[in-house]
This record gives C-alpha cells, structure tokens and sequence, in this order.
C-alpha cells in the first residue's frame, strides 16, 4: 500500500463513519457562542451610543439563565469599579488629611474679619525654619488678628495630637506597589502623586530595585517603561543587574539588560 | 452583515469576534466532524469526547476577541486547543475510567455503518465500513502519540511544522512520529486493498 492509498482508505472510510456529537452538545456550543457574541455587540453599542441588537429568538428559559450568567460575569469587573475610586478617595482623604486641616476656617463668631488682609493659604504647618526666614526679609506673613491665630494654633496643636500615625508617602506608596508587583497601583500612584520614579526608600533600594528583589517582572517592565534607571544602586552598592543575576531571575535579568543596566 | 459561503476560517472568526453569530455557527458546521473525530479517536469514548468537544469550541467562543489572525492558521490553532483539552481529560480519564479496548469500541460502528449504508451501493457501503472497522482497530493499536500526529495530519491537514507545534514537540520528533504511525497502519491495513 502506497502513501496516497492509506489517505485515500483514511478518507474514504472517514466518510462512512456515523460518529457525530449529539444534538444537545451542538446545541450548548452554539447557544454559548451566541451569548457571548451579544456580549461583545452590546460592548459595542454601549461604547458607540447605538441601539442594542434586538436579541435572537430563543427559549425563555435559556434566555433568563444567559441573563443570569451574564450578570455573575459582569459583577467582579463592576465591583472593582466601585472599589477603585473608593479606595483612591480614601487614600486622596489620608494624604490631604493635614492640609485640609490647616486650610479649616476659623469659627466666624471668634474671627475679626476686617483684620484679613491677602488670604494667602498656607498649606501646611510653619516650621521653625520658615519662621526665621520670614525675620529675615521673606515675604511678609500675613496679617491675622490674635483672635484668629489663637484657634488656628489650637487646630494645629490637636491635629498633632490627634493624628496617630503619618500617612505613607507617596513614595512610599510606589516601593511598596512595586515590591508587591501591584502593576495597576504602581501606574495610579506615577500617575496621580507625580513621584520621582527613582526616589530610594530609606536603605536606597529604588522602586524598581525592589520590585527586582521581590521577582515581580511585571512592576520591572512597567517601571522600566516609565523611564526608572536601572543603574541606581542600593546602599549596600548593589544594582538591580547584580540582584536579579543572583536569583537567577533570567527574563527580569534580559529586561534590565535590553533596558540599558549595566 | 452578508456571510460568504467560501469565506476563509479566518475571516470567518474575525466576523465572529465582531459580534456575527452566524458566521460562527458556519466556522462550527466547517470543523465539528474533524475535531470531533480527533478527539473520539485518541480518548475511544463518545462522552469524553463529547465533553472535549464542547470545551474546546467554548474556549474558541471565548477566546475570539483575542485571536490574531496574522499569528497561525485558524486550524491550527482550533486543533491546539482540542489537543491540550483531549490531554487533559486524557490525564483525569485514565485513573477513573477504564479503557475500551478496540473491539469495543469498533462493535457498534460496525452496526451503525453497515445500518447508514444506502440500499442503493451494498457492496460499497459494505466495503467501506469494513475499511472503517480495520481503520479503526489500527488506529487503536498505534502509541498514543503516533496516533495523534497521523489523525492531526489527517483531519486538521496540519504540516509536519504544525503538528510539532500542536503536540509542543519539536520537528524531527514530529516527523518521526508521523513516519512510524504511517509506516505501521500500512502494515496493518495491507489488506483492506
């Protein structure tokens, strides 16, 4: 039998063979199709503004159980929706916690108003330093009646008092993301604090030497793609290259070599 | 959107990716009979198969945003997908099921053959579901991997290439897996002409 006679035999015996899937199972894989091709037309009509496609005839039962799965689908990605901007207001509310607190009126029935001059905010607490630079021809503070300074001063007194403990950095915030491998907040926090991406932490360990140091090759790429040297080394001397060398890190190790390390 | 009946897989699957369910149910109507017999014919037996079937066309659904058309040939990447699912109910199966042998297996297509066979061609509706009977109970005596590079050449018309990266072996090993299999069914289908 020659090579061209089994794929003859193979085919022609193929053609005779009664094996097919059942009904049932075509019916599954195509109902499953159909639903998810709806899924992406009304993607698309949400994102376009048009009118979503009149749904195809199909049993009510089917119908209400594609809903239903739909629905279950859709609640992790609308969860996070509602997660997001909660935890970044919070956030926002820690970080401005003591500016906002600086900035609070003085009560009006203890303030003498004619006595305000230029409202220039300031923004956080004076620091002795700031003081003495004011004797020392900076511009002049402003004008404030004792009455008005004596609660403002009480505010700051109890806001010290008060607060337990100092909001993270935003810097900080970016090591930690970073050494998490938290990509997404790695991105939200350059994005929306504006931090040096290559501000060390307290032993010198930038964020993406940590990020190295905890094997997150995703929170490498995207800092190396946000521009972070990777050249910084640690306080102990050490570069991102020599760590990820020493883990046997091999494609964090290519990433910071196509990125420029040395 | 008008589907054309000759349109090609790919075109078809970017259709679908766009919301066309039609030209999804004509991609399936294209390839259920050649998965499906893929996949029967590696596990011998219709209720894994069937359940390979199903996952495999429901990740193809699920995954059709993401295909890159540019990338490999819709065929090949339909049979990789069949492949790594048969492998996996393959792996679960073994400890819980026992094997059909391929006498078993091979009893009721003798019935059903025969049974489908117009009265009008006895002779070749005979014929040719003896040759089913001895295709079969050959293809079930082959190694297992043997057999799956022959029935991928076969039914998804993959290359030597293409097989190597559907089984995620490399060329020569591919090559030489489809050489055995073709070598020992002539053997054993020698007189079947």
């Amino acid at each position: 039998m020659s090579a061209s006679d089994l794929d003859l035999l193979y085919t022609r015996a193929s053609e005779h063979d009664p094996a097919r899937p059942s009904t049932a199972v075509r019916a599954a894989i195509l109902e499953r199709a159909r639903e998810l091709a709806d899924h992406t037309h009304e993607r698309h009509s949400a994102r376009e503004g048009a009118q979503p496609r009149a749904p195809e005839r199909r049993s009510p039962t089917l119908a209400a159980l594609a809903e239903l799965s739909r629905r279950v689908a859709r609640w992790p990605r609308i969860r996070w929706q509602i997660a997001a901007p909660v935890a970044a207001a919070a956030l926002a509310a820690i970080v401005l916690q003591p500016q906002l607190r600086s900035r609070l009126p003085a009560p009006a029935s203890r303030v003498s108003a004619p006595t305000r001059a230029t409202p220039a905010p300031e923004p956080f607490p004076a620091a002795p330093g700031r003081t003495q630079s004011h004797a020392s021809g900076a511009p002049a503070p402003r004008l404030e009646s004792p009455s008005a300074a004596a609660p403002r001063a009480q505010l700051r007194e109890r806001s010290e008092v008060e607060r337990p403990v100092e909001p993270a950095a935003p810097s900080e915030l970016l090591h930690e993301a970073a050494a998490r491998g938290d990509v997404r907040w790695v991105r939200s926090i350059l994005q929306m604090y504006n931090v040096p991406i290559n501000a060390p932490d307290a032993d010198g360990r930038t964020a993406l030497m940590l990020a190295v140091r905890n094997r997150q090759e995703a929170a490498v790429r995207e800092l190396l793609g946000r521009g972070a040297d990777p050249n910084i080394a640690d306080a102990d001397g050490r570069t991102p290259l020599e760590v990820a060398r020493d883990r046997h890190e091999l494609s964090i190790f290519d990433a910071l070599l196509q990125a420029g390390a040395r | 959107m008008e589907v054309v009946a000759a349109a090609s897989d790919e075109e078809l699957f970017r259709q679908y990716a766009a919301g066309e369910v039609s030209a999804f149910e004509q991609l399936y109507r294209r390839h259920e009979l050649r998965v499906f017999r893929y996949l029967l014919r590696n596990l011998r037996n219709r209720a894994l198969a069937e359940d390979a079937l199903q996952e495999t066309w429901f990740a193809v659904a699920r995954e059709a945003r993401r295909y890159q058309p540019t990338g490999a040939r819709f065929t090949t990447w339909l049979f990789t997908i069949a492949h790594h699912r048969m492998i996996d109910v393959l792996r679960t199966a073994r400890a819980t099921i026992a094997w059909e042998v391929a006498e078993q297996a091979t009893q009721p297509l003798v019935a059903a053959a025969t049974g489908t066979a117009g009265a009008a061609e006895p002779y070749a509706a005979a014929l040719a579901s003896e040759q089913l009977v001895a295709l079969l109970r050959a293809l079930a005596m082959l190694p297992e991997e043997q057999r799956q590079a022959f029935l991928l050449q076969q039914e998804a018309g993959l290359s030597v290439e293409d097989i190597a990266t559907v089984c995620g072996c490399n060329f020569e090993t591919a090559k030489s897996r489809l050489r055995y299999a073709r070598s020992k069914l002539r053997e054993l289908l020698q007189d079947c002409l």
